[in-house]
């Protein structure tokens, strides 16, 4: 467990408060939807969103407080995909209505927005270019393909980055507009990541939600996504390790309980250092979500703990796999989905490489 | 919520962290600063000792201690932004095991009379000290320790002997823990007394250590030596307790993450400014991937030490002990990388006077490869590594 949280006591009403609901509903693949609507009867989906709409108003690294015990139940909801980002991007655009009214929605447990960046074959960037918008005749002609969007069957509209003239941009597209056509795919982890293509699709005027050059927002949101999954990890990881010392407190070999022993004990140690140090850093890239951050110290708090929680979390799932031996194997066992999901949030929003890679370019001083 | 770091940055923090910053710029010796830099441990007692009298006449000497004892009675924030200058700025450590160890100690178990006679000596640097806790078969099982202490009327007579004793050689007074009885569990019958360097029978023979830096620690024979019981901290029989708060104050400051962050920082700004055959270090991939690994492991116990230090409140116990393993770790493979990024000079081996026309190359890549060698000692003192796991085992995870 981890220990010495530093959370005021709101933040640790609303993490209990979260805790105990998410007690009460089945964890697993299938309940996404039920888990989000369990805290949306709560009233807690809108914490990080400003004060107008039901939020703590203390900004979207406040999500830590829902996000960490969905990771303690490894219930894959789409909470980030849906809240968090989008509520990201609101940030910069707060005169764009229809997000707004999207956030609302999704608040509410209903569907939402969600974020369509990757672009197939091109790894993580965040610079779209294989997608691309054309002004005509008033409106936008949009063409392109996006790649495996995470939780899209919870949005009804996509925030997709595309290139005008070589720039940027973010266009507001709702999934049922004539010309796209989706892809579904289930992830290891139990999410639904799709493809999207998009043959001359026509979006109104008002439906680019940037006002020249969305790059800056673009990497605000993902850097929150890559913030906030930490969180979640992080609850992940400290469920790994207690699953793991009641185990091998309980299972008898040798004649005696499996956690007499010493090689065992310091194994366990070090996932526990590891967790303490994972909460640390995933609490700090939390923190620095604030839009007062200079971007680049936000840049290196938030790879920093992206690249340790992404590592370090997968690290801890396979050694509690190791120690609990074939019976985490089965599925029944819920040790897997913590281990699928855990190596799954090191794959969303860049990876533990491109985290790293991104830390190296700005120790060369090169821009990032 | 609040980030870690927020009551560093008030305009309070700010205007402290200026006027540290300001001090020491204007008062650090360079002939030290530069002992810092080169990593060296061994400063002799004259350096020590200048170095202290510089920083209590600015009034910060002790500076965890107590004004009414003539500390600096800095706050938490304030202790933690002053050892982090200092260290930033190639600045020597307090001289830790009066100023540390035995004097929160001493304010804390010490009658009256012991402080009046033990404290001013510290406070203005005269008096050294050092440590008589570990023998040659009680080191991480410290509560094994023989050394005898034996009630002769006002007197305990020592006999036995002590190891490892860091400073042994150039101290004037011994802290440390003694057996006065065998008969009950070995944490029991363990007294806490203070004596004399100089008393009749005591023989210090230093230690030499491989690494090819100058003596740093010792062995301590007590042939019945006589120590006043006036100078007894604590009950007869007490004093595991008082020797485990001061092995708990160590742990934090073993941490050593301060002075990590300035030898981090140190082997970035080399790496952007030298190049290699035409290339710039950093943009050495395998550099520059080490580089940020270190930087990534270091800020991992950094937060980590923030969040135990000021939001844990009274419930922290064996989790520090976390600080110690991963501070540790992550400075010795900081070294180690600095070590193999100086090159190849790194295996001379310099002496105390290394030739005049020696380039600079040599001496700070030597002086890395004597760190790097020196340094593991923090994995193996102030209870090794092995150690602080098995009480996070125990304290922590309940196993």
């Amino acid at each position: 467990m981890i220990r010495a949280m530093a959370l005021n006591e709101t933040d640790m009403q609303i993490r209990d408060l979260v805790a105990d609901r998410l007690a009460a509903v089945p964890a697993g693949r299938e309940s996404a939807a039920a888990t989000l609507s369990a805290l949306a009867e709560l009233g807690v989906l809108a914490v990080p969103l400003p004060e107008t709409m039901g939020g703590t108003g203390e900004g979207i690294g406040n999500a830590a407080l829902l996000l960490e015990p969905l990771g303690q139940h490894a219930s894959a909801t789409p909470y980030l995909e849906t809240i968090c980002v989008p509520s990201a991007i609101a940030g910069f655009y707060p005169a764009f209505a229809p997000l707004s009214a999207a956030l609302g929605s999704s608040a509410g447990g209903g569907k939402g927005a969600v974020m369509a960046w990757m672009e197939q074959g091109r790894g993580w960037s965040r610079t779209p270019t294989l997608t691309t918008a054309v002004e005509k005749g008033g409106t936008w002609v949009v063409n392109g393909h996006k790649s495996l969007v995470r939780c899209a069957d919870f949005a009804e509209t996509f925030l997709v980055t595309a290139a005008v003239k070589g720039v940027p941009a973010l266009f507001w597209l709702p999934a049922a507009t004539s010309g796209v056509s989706l892809t579904h795919y289930r992830s290891a982890d139990g999410r639904t990541l799709t493809d999207i293509q998009l043959d001359d699709v026509v979006l109104e005027a008002d439906c680019r939600i940037d006002d020249g050059d969305a790059q800056a927002a673009i990497d605000y949101g993902l850097d929150a996504g890559a913030a906030l999954s930490t969180c979640e990890a992080v609850g992940l990881m400290d469920r790994c390790l207690d699953m793991t010392v009641d185990y091998l407190k309980t299972r008898e070999q040798f004649g005696g309980p499996l956690s007499r022993m010493q090689a065992l004990q310091h194994r366990l140690v070090e996932m526990y250092a590891d967790v303490e140090c994972a909460w640390s850093l995933a609490h700090g890239a939390a923190c620095c979500l604030s839009p007062e951050m200079p971007a680049a110290r936000r840049q290196a708090t938030v790879s920093k703990a992206k690249a340790y929680v992404g590592r370090k979390g997968r690290q801890v799932a396979l050694e509690a796999l190791q120690m609990h031996g074939a019976i985490g194997m089965t599925k029944e066992y819920p040790l897997g989905r913590y281990l699928q999901r855990l190596t799954s949030i090191d794959r969303d929003y860049g990876d533990s490489q491109w985290h790293l890679d991104r830390l190296e370019r700005a120790l060369r001083g090169d821009c990032a | 919520m609040e980030a870690l770091d927020r009551h560093m940055l008030s305009a309070e923090a700010t205007e402290f962290r200026r006027k540290v910053k300001a001090f020491l710029s204007d008062k650090l010796p360079a002939y030290i600063r530069e002992q810092g830099v080169l990593e060296r441990m061994d400063l002799s007692r004259e350096d020590q000792q200048s170095w202290h009298k510089i920083v209590r006449a600015r009034g910060l000497a002790c500076p965890g201690w107590p004004k009414e004892y003539g500390g600096a009675g800095l706050s938490d924030s304030e202790l933690y932004i002053l050892e982090r200058e200092f260290a930033l700025a190639g600045a020597p450590r307090p001289m830790i095991y009066g100023v540390s160890m035995l004097g929160p100690a001493l304010i804390a178990h010490g009658t009256a009379d012991q402080k009046q006679r033990f404290l001013p000596g510290i406070l203005e640097g005269d008096v050294f000290w050092c440590q008589g806790f570990s023998e040659a078969n009680a080191g991480s099982d410290l509560a094994s320790l023989k050394c005898s202490a034996r009630r002769d009327g006002d007197h305990y007579v020592i006999n036995g002997h002590k190891m490892w004793t860091s400073e042994g050689h150039i101290a004037d007074w011994m802290f440390g823990v003694f057996r006065t009885d065998s008969s009950g569990k070995k944490q029991q019958g363990i007294t806490f007394l203070l004596l004399d360097m100089k008393s009749p029978g005591i023989i210090v023979q230093p230690i030499q250590t491989f690494d090819g830096t100058g003596i740093e620690i010792n062995q301590v024979f007590f042939d019945n030596v006589r120590v006043p019981a006036d100078q007894r901290i604590g009950e007869e029989g007490g004093g595991w307790e008082i020797a485990k708060s001061v092995l708990t104050a160590e742990r934090f400051g073993n941490a050593e993450i301060s002075r990590s962050i300035a030898s981090l920082q140190r082997l970035v700004s080399h790496c952007r400014e030298q190049s290699v055959d035409g290339r710039r270090l950093t943009d050495d991939p395998s550099i520059a991937r080490r580089l940020v690994d270190l930087d990534l492991a270091l800020s991992a116990v950094e937060q980590t030490e923030l969040r135990f230090l000021f939001r844990a409140g009274e419930e922290l116990g064996a989790e520090a002990a976390l600080l110690k393993l991963r501070g540790t770790e992550v400075q010795n493979e900081i070294l180690a990388a600095a070590s193999d990024i100086f090159g190849p000079a790194a295996c001379v081996d310099l002496d105390e006077a290394p030739p005049a026309d020696a380039p600079h190359d040599y001496v700070r890549a030597s002086y890395a490869l004597k760190a790097h060698m020196n340094y593991r000692k923090t994995m193996i003192y102030g209870g090794s590594n092995e150690v602080q796991r098995n009480i996070l085992a125990r304290g922590v995870l309940g196993l």
